[in-house]
């Protein structure tokens, strides 16, 4: 359990971070604000909206439109590698191959005209360097040999 | 052992199954408006029972959907219902964010309306001629120094913030917004001329930003009623009127019944031959796509259809021919490149007067500019409107105007103008006795029986004379043909007018054959029909039974065998 923690820590943090990027700096209108509302906290997100210390027209687009998901990325990333890389199981390989589809299945599908919207290179660098530092994060914070003997399965 | 370790297998691989759909939703959540909040399609039915149309304009999170009555040029016109609803939640049930009941006049709001929503108090507003005034319609805006775009805004299109809530978007983000705008926006030295290109530059400027879905919003928003405001562009009601006869040249049409738009044309360097020119290209391609049935309740929309297809494909040969390379198409995209576009070409001018009916549709621009203005301390011309309050007798009529606001300096004169051209001037009639500020009546004299009048109201102050809303009426008595030129259509003349219990039709033939005779009420609904078979040269005279009809405006239509139409409109008086 303890091992868990150290990379779940991180990657909670992580995808906290990028909710706030959401809820200070996207504007109305995206689903994950509509969910928000839905669940009953409107009002609290239009409060810490109305906290919000930044200019938003002066922070740079690509932390409001695509660090977010390059962090989501690095979370999942970090708990998927953190739960299997270590495993003896051959599902290890299944769960690992679906980081990388899934970090950069959007914008691929996008890129093929599959799903509709616009691919952006922009996004697809961050989210695969989100891929690889949570990779290695959870290579790191799982390493037995850096760390107190755990088991494996 | 093996069994333990399929065991925690199988639960991990539970666990991490959980993550994925986790991540899953927060990845789509990220893009599921992106990719079709602004994706939108409108639908038009016609309800054959009450002669009402609904308008559905959605999207997937979106819809608004608009009930009533249209008049003859496809306006709303009359009481109309506007529901707004929103889904909150991706595949989840609509709710209703807002309900409007709402008089309409030429697709203008006129008169009270009433807004509802599901959480907080009703909102009361009156309206005269798409303008917002005092429901008592004693005060009128003195000076808006000091207001920001968001006041002028909110103040003056209340229904416009309904549209921006069901996007999401609430009265303090907008405003928010707004001022953002006007920030960015007073960093730029002053220019009137400029502005539109400020403007174009700050939405740049703010794409990328917290702000950029609002654009987004306020882009559709703004082609939505900017197809709306099209609706008025003397253009495409001169092609609508020919439509309607048989043989009819917009050329000659326009001359007659629209000499203000040559004028116009001729500011952009365009000379009648060369309008002409075009009209008869035009009126080509338009006969080309063969006949229209004039009682189908979508007339209108499949002349809209054809007048875009047909000015498509004069732009695109004059694309080939690398006249003017995708003026056209790129017109609806960019002001700015239209404004730069236009010369000598015929086809890009008349996109040019349709372009400047559609950018008023652009609601937040226009309050940015009046705002950029007046912060600035530029007096500005009054804002006036135009209503037709009664037809008196065949040689009189009452209507109203109302100053709506003064544009910060007094009104030195101020009336109705009227003519038997649309869009008449200070050249034209002038009754000169209109007030200062709020709302006048003027009883215009000395009008001819039988003749369409057109007239607006006029506010003149230390900066310019401003124009109202160009209305048109009928008076009493026997109406001639849309054309002139009809010279050998049949006579058709009706008395009285208006009627009550029956209406006489005095039709004079000039030649041998049958007619049919249609009865059509504002909504294009045939009220009343009858063939008329075996005619001879000479005059014949028609009653028709009125008293199932209820009170209003008719259209009447005499369609003969190999010979033009006539029309003729009445009111029927209970």
């Amino acid at each position: 359990m303890k091992r868990a923690l150290r990379y779940l820590l991180p990657a909670v943090a992580a995808v906290a971070l990028g909710g706030i990027i959401y809820i200070f700096l996207r504007p109305p209108g995206y689903a994950f604000i509509h969910w928000l509302d839905a669940s009953g906290v409107k009002d609290l997100t239009n409060q810490l909206k109305g906290c919000s210390l930044f200019p938003a027209h002066a922070v740079p687009g690509w932390v409001v439109y695509s660090l977010p998901n390059a962090l989501w990325a690095f979370s999942y990333s970090l708990i998927i590698t953190g739960i299997w890389f270590r495993g003896r199981s051959g599902l290890k390989y299944f769960w690992l191959a679906s980081i990388p589809f899934l970090v950069t299945g959007f914008e691929l599908l996008q890129l093929t005209g599959t799903i509709p919207g616009t691919f952006c290179p922009q996004d697809m660098v961050l989210g695969i360097t989100g891929m690889i530092s949570g990779f290695l994060a959870g290579l790191k914070l799982t390493n037995p040999n850096n760390h107190e003997r755990s088991t494996t399965f | 052992m093996k069994d333990q370790l399929r065991f925690k297998s199988f639960l991990l691989s539970f666990l991490s199954g959980g993550v994925l759909l986790l991540f899953f939703f927060l990845a789509t959540g990220s893009l599921y408006d992106l990719l079709s909040l602004y994706n939108y399609s409108q639908t038009t039915v016609y309800s054959s029972d009450d002669g009402t149309y609904t308008t559905l304009t959605a999207s997937d999170h979106t819809s608004t959907e608009t009930n009533g009555p249209r008049d003859p040029q496809g306006r709303w016109d009359g009481d109309v219902t506007i529901v707004q609803k929103k889904k909150t939640v991706p595949g989840g049930t609509w709710v209703v964010s807002s309900t409007e009941h709402v008089h309409m006049e030429e697709g203008m709001r006129h008169g009270r309306s009433i807004t509802t929503y599901p959480d907080k108090p009703d909102k009361e507003v009156c309206y005269h001629m798409g303008h917002v005034i005092n429901c008592q319609q004693k005060a009128t805006h003195v000076n808006n120094a000091g207001t920001s775009a968001f006041q002028l805004l909110s103040e003056g299109s209340p229904w416009f913030m309904n549209s921006l809530a069901v996007y999401g978007f609430e009265d303090t983000f907008v405003e928010a917004y707004m001022d953002t705008l006007e920030l960015l926006l007073a960093a730029y030295e002053f220019s009137v001329v400029d502005f539109s290109s400020y403007y174009n530059d700050l939405l740049d400027s703010l794409s990328l930003t917290r702000y950029d879905t609002v654009t987004q919003a306020n882009a559709v928003l703004s082609l939505i009623q900017g197809f709306e405001e099209m609706k008025n562009a003397e253009f495409r009601l001169a092609v609508l009127d020919v439509s309607r006869m048989e043989g009819g040249s917009t050329y000659n049409h326009m001359a007659e019944k629209y000499p203000g738009y040559l004028r116009f044309l001729a500011l952009l360097d365009i000379s009648e031959p060369d309008f002409d020119e075009f009209c008869h290209e035009f009126d080509s391609i338009m006969n080309s796509y063969g006949p229209l049935d004039m009682e189908d309740p979508f007339f209108v929309d499949s002349v809209d259809n054809r007048i875009i297809a047909t000015l498509d494909v004069i732009g695109s040969e004059e694309e080939e021919s690398g006249a003017k390379k995708g003026a056209i198409k790129k017109a609806f995209n960019s002001y700015v490149f239209l404004q730069e576009a236009v010369s000598s070409d015929v086809a890009n001018a008349v996109l040019f007067s349709f372009f400047e009916y559609y950018n008023r549709g652009d609601l937040i621009q226009q309050a940015l500019r009046r705002a950029y203005l007046i912060g600035n301390g530029v007096t500005l011309v009054p804002t006036v409107t135009t209503a037709l309050l009664s037809i008196e007798s065949a040689t009189s009529a009452n209507l109203a105007g109302y100053i709506v606001d003064d544009g910060g300096a007094a009104v030195t004169a101020s009336g109705i103008v009227w003519g038997t051209s649309y869009n008449p001037s200070l050249d034209d009639q002038v009754a000169a006795d209109g007030s200062a500020s709020g709302i006048f009546s003027v009883t215009l004299d000395g009008l001819t029986g039988s003749t369409i009048y057109y007239a607006r109201t006029y506010a003149t102050n230390s900066a310019g004379t401003a124009y109202g809303n160009c209305i048109s009426f009928t008076t009493e008595g026997f109406v001639i043909g849309i054309l002139e030129e009809q010279q050998q259509a049949p006579g058709l003349e009706i008395y009285p007018n208006p009627a009550s219990d029956f209406l006489h039709l005095r039709i004079e033939w000039t030649s041998y054959g049958s007619a049919e005779l249609s009865v059509m009420d504002l909504n294009g609904r045939v009220v009343n029909h009858r063939a008329l078979i075996g005619l001879t040269p000479g005059k014949e005279e028609i009653e028709l039974d009125l008293s199932h009809l209820p009170a209003g405006l008719y259209h009447c239509l005499l369609e003969a065998d190999n010979q033009k139409v006539q029309s003729a409109r009445f009111m029927i008086v209970r």
